[in-house]
């Protein structure tokens, strides 16, 4: 009887790197990235030119190392390396779908029926998520797209309209009309990757964290990478097509 | 003649002769190495120095302009005071008049007769003259090729005599130094992966160390998507 071989289980690193590369895709980009620690906010601008398969970029290693309790995040823009004005770029379209938190001894814990829900949701969608993250109070969802998209041109219209699409056919949290007419605003006079707004719609997504609260011996991770499939890549047309065919779900969360 | 001098005497003809191909593989590689040297040096033809004159004129008046011209006009006791100036008194100065700013100025002031002199004077040199400019990157690449054929050659057969345990021979200095540069390289990767290796492997055992506490079974961990 043939013995099955199970392949050993992917390591944080080596999914954080899969991530890093689909982020940064084709070309050498400045991946921003926004670290919390006890110690306050920095942001942490990683120059890539390439993923190492495996490893994550030193930067990165040293951050988590150095953060006590910290959580980092990323911002999906990646600005071309070179030139005082870099171009902006976006190489996934995304879904976030924040939840409820409930109050449960004192502490707040995610709403796990709510959680599940959104995952069942995200696989009764035709286009499944290349990558899926679990964070403290979110979710989010990554569909790497087969060609980048450019906010310097007539494709960020296109860009808003696809995250729209995948807002409203998967009721994820979308951000509201003014604070993207102001990202807009921003956009249009100062292409610094600096100038995405925080509160645009392009605004920090999770990627890794630890948090030692309080009560507990040892460190809990606030960000899981639940589902993980580079080889998922779509055309924003596909994206485009997978919303028109989807249901439009009930606005209450998925919750019964 | 007993049979271990026998052998002695034949184990020295054998090094002998071992020792003299090194030497001449080695001879070798300093022939090509001087050919290339000597390529590189050697005086191009008359016939492109020819060529080259006019622009090192222009080139060095131009110099001697930009540097000099200014104070030709500024001060009182140079050229311009004596020429120029309408009470034209005063001696004619020369600016910068040391050996190598007056070749700038005869470039400067007359372009014609410096090409002139540049031109009699290098036929009044004896030299030999090497290949001409354009000849020469094939030429050299035929050299290096060659001299790289001769170090690879002689590098094996050194590492071969010496893997055959019998005798011993030194490798040339740049060998020995290249062969400790690539080590030591080697060892600092090495040191650095592992190094990156088992900070990564502390992150990762922090990361999926299971989750202690009621928190964990919140979490939706066995969710299969």
């Amino acid at each position: 009887m043939a013995k099955t071989i199970t392949p050993p289980a992917e390591t944080f690193s080596e999914r954080l790197a899969k991530i890093l590369a689909l982020l940064v895709g084709g070309g050498p980009g400045r991946l921003r990235l926004d670290a919390r620690t006890e110690s306050g906010i920095g942001h942490v601008q990683l120059d890539i030119d390439r993923v190492e398969p495996g490893w994550m970029p030193i930067p990165l290693l040293r951050l988590i190392e150095e953060g006590n309790d910290w959580f980092v995040q990323f911002q999906p823009a990646i600005a071309a390396a070179g030139g005082e004005a870099p171009p902006l770029r976006m190489e996934i379209a995304f879904a976030r779908f924040k939840f409820p938190m409930q109050l449960k001894r004192r502490m707040n814990v995610a709403d796990a029926d709510a959680k599940r829900a959104i995952l069942q949701r995200l696989e009764g969608f035709a286009a499944r998520p290349t990558v899926i993250i679990d964070a403290v109070d979110e979710i989010v969802a990554l569909w790497k797209l087969a060609a980048p998209l450019d906010f310097r041109h007539e494709q960020r219209a296109q860009i808003y309209l696809l995250q729209d699409n995948l807002a409203m056919a998967l009721n994820a949290t979308t951000a509201p009309q003014e604070q993207r007419k102001y990202h807009a605003t921003t956009m249009e006079t100062n292409h610094r990757p600096d100038s995405v707004a925080a509160n645009s719609p392009l605004s920090w997504l999770p990627l890794c964290g630890r948090h030692r609260f309080a009560g507990a011996h040892a460190a809990r991770p606030l960000v899981k990478i639940l589902n993980l499939d580079s080889s998922r890549v779509y055309t924003a047309d596909a994206l485009h097509t997978a919303t028109a065919g989807a249901a439009v779900p009930q606005l209450d969360g998925g919750k019964k | 003649m007993s049979l271990l001098g026998d052998l002695r005497k034949k184990i020295a003809a054998v090094a002998g002769s071992v020792s003299e191909q090194i030497q001449s593989a080695r001879l070798a590689i300093e022939a090509a190495r001087n050919e290339r040297r000597q390529l590189l040096r050697a005086p191009l033809p008359l016939a492109e120095i020819d060529e080259r004159i006019d622009g090192v004129v222009e080139r060095e008046g131009a110099e001697w302009l930009q540097k000099h011209a200014a104070e030709l006009l500024r001060t009182n006791r140079y050229l311009t005071r004596a020429l120029a100036q309408w009470d034209g008194r005063g001696a004619i100065e020369v600016p910068g008049t040391g050996d190598a700013d007056f070749f700038g100025l005869l470039c400067a002031g007359a372009p014609a007769f410096a090409a002139e002199t540049l031109r009699a004077l290098i036929r009044r040199v004896e030299f030999t003259a090497g290949a001409p400019s354009s000849d020469r990157p094939k030429l050299i690449a035929a050299i290096e090729a060659r001299l790289a054929a001769l170090e690879h050659e002689e590098e094996a057969l050194v590492d071969e005599l010496n893997a055959g345990g019998l005798m011993t021979f030194q490798h040339r200095p740049e060998v020995v130094q290249r062969r400790s540069d690539a080590a030591r390289a080697r060892e600092l990767e090495e040191q650095r992966v592992a190094d990156r290796r088992a900070r990564q492997a502390a992150v990762d055992a922090q990361m999926e160390a299971p989750q202690p506490g009621y928190l964990a079974r919140e979490r939706p961990d066995k969710t299969q998507y």
